[in-house]
C-alpha cells in the first residue's frame, strides 16, 4: 500500500515539475504576434530571416519586399523551393508571410549585374544599376537625354546573346528606365545644385557664431510649400537665414519650449531646388515613426563629419539633458531614439535612415541630435513632422522641386 | 522498510511545498512597467528639477530599456547618499511602486 502511495506521489510530483518547467508563452506575446498594424513585425521578420540565411548555403535568398498590407513577401526559386518555404515559415511562426515564385536567386541577379557593369562600362550613359527584388529583374537607369540612343545602341550591340548567356538571365529580365544622374558634388561643398539630405549647411547659432551642421531632409509643409528640416540647436530661431552657397531660406518654424524634437523647418527661397534624396544616391521612398522601428533594428546616419555610419537602435523614448547653452526645454530633450552609430560635431541634423535591403531606397527615420558616451541620439521623423506642422518628407519620386 | 518510505515521502512533499512557495514568491513580486515609470519620472523631473538639484540629484538621462523592462537613469553624480535619496524619492514619491532600476553616473549629452 505504502509503495503504491509513494509511487503515485513521486510520479505526480515529477509530472507537476515537468509542467512547471515547460517554457511559458504569455498571452500578451500571442496577441502581439497576431497583430500586424504596421510594418515593424515585417521588418523584424525580414531581419530574422536574413540572420538565419547568413552563412547558410542550402537556402537561396531570392528577394523580399513588404506589401501595402505590411506583410513580408519572400521570393522562392524553383531550386529547394519547398525546403525554403518550410524553413522560412517556421521562422515566421504566427507572423503573416507570403511567398512569390521567381526565376533567379539574388546571387544570380547580383552576378548578372556585375557582368553587365563590366561589359557596358562607359558605353552608355548609365546612371544606376539596381536589382528589383519585387520584380526579380535587373534595373538599368539611363540618362533621359540619351535614353533613345543608348537603347538603340544596346539593341544593336554584337554578341548580346553571349552576354545574356554569361549573365545567366533572359533578355526580358532587364528593365531600362530613364533617370537623372546623381550628384557628383562633395558632401561638404558650399554650393550644391540640389538641397538634399546629408549635405553641409551653415547658420548663426543661439550664441551668434556661425555653426556648421547637416541638412536633414526635403519636406512639404501643410500649405504645399517646399523646404527642408535641419537640426534646431545650431540656429538662433525663427527668421534666421540658413546658408548653402548663399542664403537658401529662413527658419520658419522653431518653438523653444515644450519640444519633443530637436528640429527646425526652413522654407526655401524661390528658385532653390529641394530633393527627396540623401547625399550618396540614397533615395527616400517612405518614412517610419519611432514606434515602427524596434530595438535592435539596423540604421544608418548620414552626416557631414562622419559620412555614413551604421548602428542599431538600443532604446526609444529617451530623455537626455545636454551640456550648457542647449536652447530647448531648459536643457533637455525627450522622445529621443538611442542608437550605436558613430557621430561627431557637425553631424547634427544628418538624416537617419533604415538599412533594410540591398536596394538604394531608404526609409527616413529622423535626424541626428547628439551623443552621450558611446551612444548617439536622433529625433524621430513622426514627431518632427507633427511639431513643425509639416505634411510629409519629400520622396525621391517627387523629383526636384522648388517654390 | 516502512520508515524509509515515510522519510522519502516526507522529503518529496517538502520539495513540492518549497517549489510551490518559490513560485508564489516570484509571482507575488510585481514590478512596474519601465515605459510608464519613465514617463512619471520625466514629469516629476520637469516640475521638481530645481528641488532635486538642491538634493544633489541631477538627472542627465532617463528612459526605458524596453527589452529587459528596466528604467535606466543617469545622474551627474552618484554616491551612496545620493543613490539612497534618489531611490526614496523615486519609489515613494514618484512611482509608489517598485521598478527594475539601472542607476549609473553619467555626464550631459553633447549636441553635435
Amino acid at each position: 500500500m505504502f509503495k503504491l502511495i509513494l509511487k503515485v506521489t513521486v510520479l505526480s510530483m515529477l509530472f507537476g515539475m515537468m509542467v512547471y518547467m515547460l517554457p511559458k508563452e504569455s498571452s500578451a506575446n500571442s496577441e502581439l504576434y497576431l497583430a500586424n498594424e504596421d510594418n515593424t513585425r515585417a521588418i523584424e521578420l525580414y531581419q530574422k530571416i536574413m540572420n538565419y540565411l547568413d552563412g547558410n548555403q542550402e537556402i537561396k535568398y531570392a528577394g523580399a519586399y513588404i506589401d501595402e498590407s505590411n506583410t513580408l513577401n519572400v521570393g522562392l526559386v524553383p531550386e529547394n523551393k519547398e525546403q525554403t518555404k518550410e524553413v522560412i515559415s517556421s521562422l515566421a511562426g504566427n507572423l503573416p508571410i507570403k511567398f512569390y515564385n521567381v526565376k533567379y536567386s539574388f546571387e544570380v541577379l547580383e552576378n548578372a549585374k556585375e557582368i553587365f557593369k563590366k561589359e557596358v562600362n562607359g558605353k552608355y550613359n548609365i546612371t544606376s544599376l539596381d536589382i528589383s527584388e519585387k520584380e526579380n529583374k535587373l534595373v538599368i537607369g539611363l540618362q533621359p537625354d540619351s535614353y533613345s540612343t543608348s537603347m538603340r545602341n544596346f539593341n544593336l550591340q554584337k554578341g548580346k546573346e553571349e552576354l545574356f548567356e554569361r549573365m545567366q538571365i533572359d533578355a526580358e529580365d532587364i528593365i531600362f528606365i530613364e533617370e537623372e544622374p546623381l550628384t557628383t558634388q562633395a558632401r561638404t561643398d558650399s554650393n550644391q545644385d540640389e538641397k538634399l539630405g546629408g549635405i553641409r549647411i551653415t547658420s548663426p547659432n543661439p550664441q551668434g557664431n556661425t555653426e556648421e551642421s547637416t541638412l536633414g531632409f526635403g519636406v512639404i509643409d501643410t500649405t504645399g510649400k517646399y523646404g527642408f528640416v535641419m537640426s534646431g540647436h545650431p540656429v538662433k530661431g525663427v527668421g534666421t537665414w540658413v546658408s548653402q552657397g548663399g542664403g537658401v531660406g529662413q527658419v520658419t518654424t522653431d518653438r523653444l519650449t515644450n519640444r519633443k524634437s530637436d528640429a527646425a523647418y526652413v522654407r526655401t527661397s524661390s528658385g532653390k531646388v529641394v530633393s527627396g534624396t540623401i547625399y550618396g544616391g540614397y533615395r527616400i521612398n517612405a518614412h517610419y515613426g519611432w514606434a515602427n522601428m524596434p530595438v535592435g533594428a539596423e540604421i544608418m546616419q548620414h552626416g557631414i563629419s562622419t559620412n555614413v555610419t551604421t548602428g542599431t537602435i538600443t532604446s526609444r523614448q529617451k530623455e537626455v539633458y545636454f551640456s550648457s547653452n542647449y536652447k530647448y526645454n531648459s536643457g533637455g530633450m525627450t522622445m529621443l531614439v538611442e542608437a550605436t552609430y558613430k557621430s561627431a560635431s557637425g553631424d547634427s541634423g544628418g538624416p537617419v535612415t533604415g538599412k533594410i535591403n540591398s536596394s538604394v531606397y531608404v526609409q527616413l527615420l529622423g535626424i541626428h541630435v547628439g551623443a552621450k558616451g558611446s551612444r548617439a541620439y536622433y529625433s524621430p521623423v513622426d514627431i518632427i513632422l507633427t511639431e513643425l506642422n509639416l505634411s510629409r518628407p519629400l520622396y525621391s519620386k517627387d523629383g526636384n522641386v522648388k517654390n | 522498510m516502512n520508515s524509509s518510505y515515510f522519510k522519502l515521502l516526507f522529503v518529496c512533499l517538502l520539495v513540492l511545498v518549497l517549489t510551490a512557495c518559490n513560485e508564489k514568491t516570484e509571482t507575488e513580486k510585481e514590478y512596474m512597467d519601465a515605459v510608464s515609470a519613465a514617463k512619471l519620472l520625466s514629469e516629476y523631473n520637469k516640475s521638481n528639477r530645481n528641488e532635486l538639484k538642491m538634493e544633489g540629484i541631477i538627472i542627465t538621462m532617463l528612459g526605458p530599456d524596453e527589452i529587459n523592462n528596466v528604467l535606466e537613469v543617469d545622474l551627474l553624480k552618484v554616491n551612496k547618499k545620493i543613490e539612497k535619496k534618489f531611490k526614496k524619492i523615486l519609489f515613494e514619491d514618484v512611482l509608489h511602486q517598485e521598478v527594475r532600476l539601472r542607476l549609473e553616473q553619467g555626464g550631459y549629452g553633447i549636441p553635435q
